[in-house]
């Protein structure tokens, strides 16, 4: 669909967050100054712990809700409430990112399968008939055709996050927003979300999630933001070195120090949502733990 | 901080035996099983609506429409032995959409009609409906008058008044037969689509669509809390803190109700929606929906004939 909006396409970032101040009914601080810029084809983690302000920096991306200070920048044109106004803008907006809500209760709202999926596209005026491929099209790929005629309400959480998933990737954004994807997912469920993500990073699509699953942020990112609980950016750079820095996982809240017993013996060490750790024990002898979450 | 009390021993008293008499359910917990059956299984049946039957094969706009034009004649009709045919018809088509007889006569007679039966009641004696007598129920003194009503000295059953009360009871149970079949074999989303049929605006059948899904979680919600207050209730409760509890609730679900429509008004919004709300449907009308049609249609017709004459 072709849309005319004078954009800046050659622009690197997709998104510039600049000094960005929220908060609920201007008295609860969400979010204190807080910059970032997103490049476009990037993978990027919002790390926090819970309250940290995730989740309303997502709605902020989306232009579900506005700042009180600073600003949004999307494509070079300014996320505010006057610019969504403008059909136009509002259409290729929401044609370009998409968002997939923490609770698929509230995301889900159509009364059938079928009808969810197909809103994006009927709202961004896809021809009828595209519609209907698409929705065929991104069910098959997702494996929820079963699916169609049954109402919200009886799908269980992973079929939920699938249709919620589906829903969003119908209308092929070139920016996926994901709020706690993995929350409330069994193992296997998580682990097919994974590949689906990686499938749409190859496919080209940026994609910003916010977690605090610090193994999923592993696997889906190259890139992390952490918030911490005064709600600033604590710390910004490659994943591998955000999760490798223990000091920092424990001032943000994301691990927490973890006392056990071996052999009569109390040990602490870091301990967190990530695969696997290795510490050493006092007298010189060195172990392994698994932790499976 | 300490947790003395946390560690120490716990080890109870045998589980006291149980006096035998049954465990009584509250009528908060009633109320609240009853509501979400009545949603759930109440007045759309998913098994049902899934059975291969005649009904369910025809396309939901084509049932809409024909049982629209059926409901319509039928509050037409002032014979009774057509009206007595239709409720037939009813009810062959019951069975060949493979619903229990049984289970449609109880659904359809069980409430409405037993009302509408206890309306027309009266309709059958010469106060109201002068006629042949039938039956004599009781003889007065002398003829009364209360108001505009005259009570005549004889009252009696008269045939007039029967047959006009049987064709109200009749025409209340073969609309109600009507509107069951449908909602015994279409899905409720469906029916809610095809009342486009009858011109019902779109915006309109989405917001009952969605107070139908938001009705099922809300309720859900309420389940939960008041389960999850059930497992820490120890010992009987008194009746005054049950309401002050329920009160709270209402608040609670209120609040919780208002903040889940801000998010999905949002939801909404970030998929798109600005003011018009658009919708499509996978329907696909067949032969047999425009054959279904013009009998309805056909039928309908040479009835209401039938009737005038």
């Amino acid at each position: 669909m072709d849309i005319d909006i004078k954009l800046d396409s050659e622009l690197d970032n997709i998104f510039e967050v600049r000094n960005l101040h929220y908060s609920f009914l201007g008295r609860y601080p969400a979010l204190c100054d807080v910059s970032f810029d997103v490049k476009r084809g990037e993978r990027v983690v919002v790390l926090g712990a819970n309250g940290s302000g995730k989740s309303s920096l997502m709605n902020l991306l989306d232009g579900l809700v506005f700042p009180q200070k600073g600003e949004i920048r999307f494509m070079g044109r300014e996320i505010s409430e006057q610019n969504l106004k403008d059909e136009n803008f509002n259409r290729f907006f929401r044609n370009k990112v998409g968002f997939v809500f923490q609770n698929s209760d509230v995301q889900l709202f159509s009364s059938t399968v079928w009808d969810e999926i197909a809103f994006g596209p009927l709202h961004l005026e896809l021809p009828h008939d595209e519609v209907k491929a698409r929705v065929e099209d991104i069910s098959g790929l997702l494996g929820i055709k079963k699916l169609w005629e049954r109402a919200p309400y009886q799908l269980s959480g992973g079929e939920k996050k699938k249709v919620a998933i589906a829903s969003t990737v119908v209308v092929n954004p070139d920016v996926l927003l994901l709020d706690e994807p993995t929350n409330g997912l069994d193992p296997r469920s998580q682990a097919e979300l994974v590949d689906f993500l990686q499938e749409l990073y190859q496919a080209g699509k940026t994609i910003i999630i916010s977690t605090h699953d610090l193994n999923i942020a592993k696997m889906i990112s190259d890139r992390a933001i952490v918030l911490n609980e005064s709600h600033t950016v604590e710390a910004e750079g490659a994943t591998r070195d955000i999760l490798e820095n223990t000091e920092l996982l424990l001032k943000a809240n994301l691990i927490h120090e973890h006392i056990h017993c071996h052999d009569g013996e109390i040990h602490r060490h870091p301990h967190g949502h990530v695969g696997e750790h290795d510490h050493e024990h006092g007298r010189g002898h060195a172990h392994k733990h698994s932790h499976k979450h | 901080m300490s947790f003395h009390w946390l560690k120490t021993d716990h080890s109870l008293p045998p589980a006291p035996q149980s006096n035998g008499a049954p465990n009584k359910k509250g009528y908060l917990e009633k109320t609240l099983r009853e509501i979400t059956s009545f949603f759930v299984n109440g007045i759309f049946s998913e098994e049902t609506t899934a059975k291969a039957g005649f009904l369910q094969a025809l396309d939901p706009r084509a049932k809409v429409f024909t049982l629209g034009i059926f409901v319509i004649a039928v509050t037409l009709y002032k014979n009774i032995y057509i009206l007595l045919g239709a409720y037939a018809f009813t009810i062959l088509l019951a069975h060949l959409s493979k619903i229990g007889i049984g289970f449609f006569l109880i659904r359809v007679w069980l409430f409405i009609p037993l009302f509408s039966g206890i309306i027309a009641l009266p309709a059958v004696l010469n106060i109201f409906v002068p006629g042949d007598p039938l039956v004599d129920l009781v003889t007065l003194e002398k003829e009364i008058m209360l108001g505009p009503l005259k009570i005549p000295q004889t009252v009696s059953v008269t045939k007039q008044g029967l047959l006009s009360a049987s064709v109200f009871v009749m025409r209340v149970a073969t609309s109600v037969s009507l509107v069951v079949l449908l909602t015994l074999t279409t899905k409720w989303p469906h029916i809610l689509k095809s009342l486009s049929v009858f011109r019902v605006p779109q915006f309109f059948t989405f917001i009952l669509g969605m107070t139908y899904r938001y009705i099922h979680l809300l309720l859900r919600l309420i389940e939960d809390v008041h389960l999850a207050r059930r497992s820490r209730t120890i010992g009987k409760e008194k009746a005054s803190s049950g309401r002050k509890w329920i009160i709270s609730q209402i608040r609670f679900v209120m609040k919780k109700s208002l903040s889940t429509g801000e998010q999905v008004y949002s939801a909404m919004v970030s998929r798109g929606f600005m003011y018009e709300l658009k919708t499509a449907d996978n329907f696909k009308i067949k032969p047999i929906d425009y054959a279904w049609s013009a009998f309805a249609v056909t039928v309908t017709a040479v009835t209401l004939v039938l009737n005038w004459i």
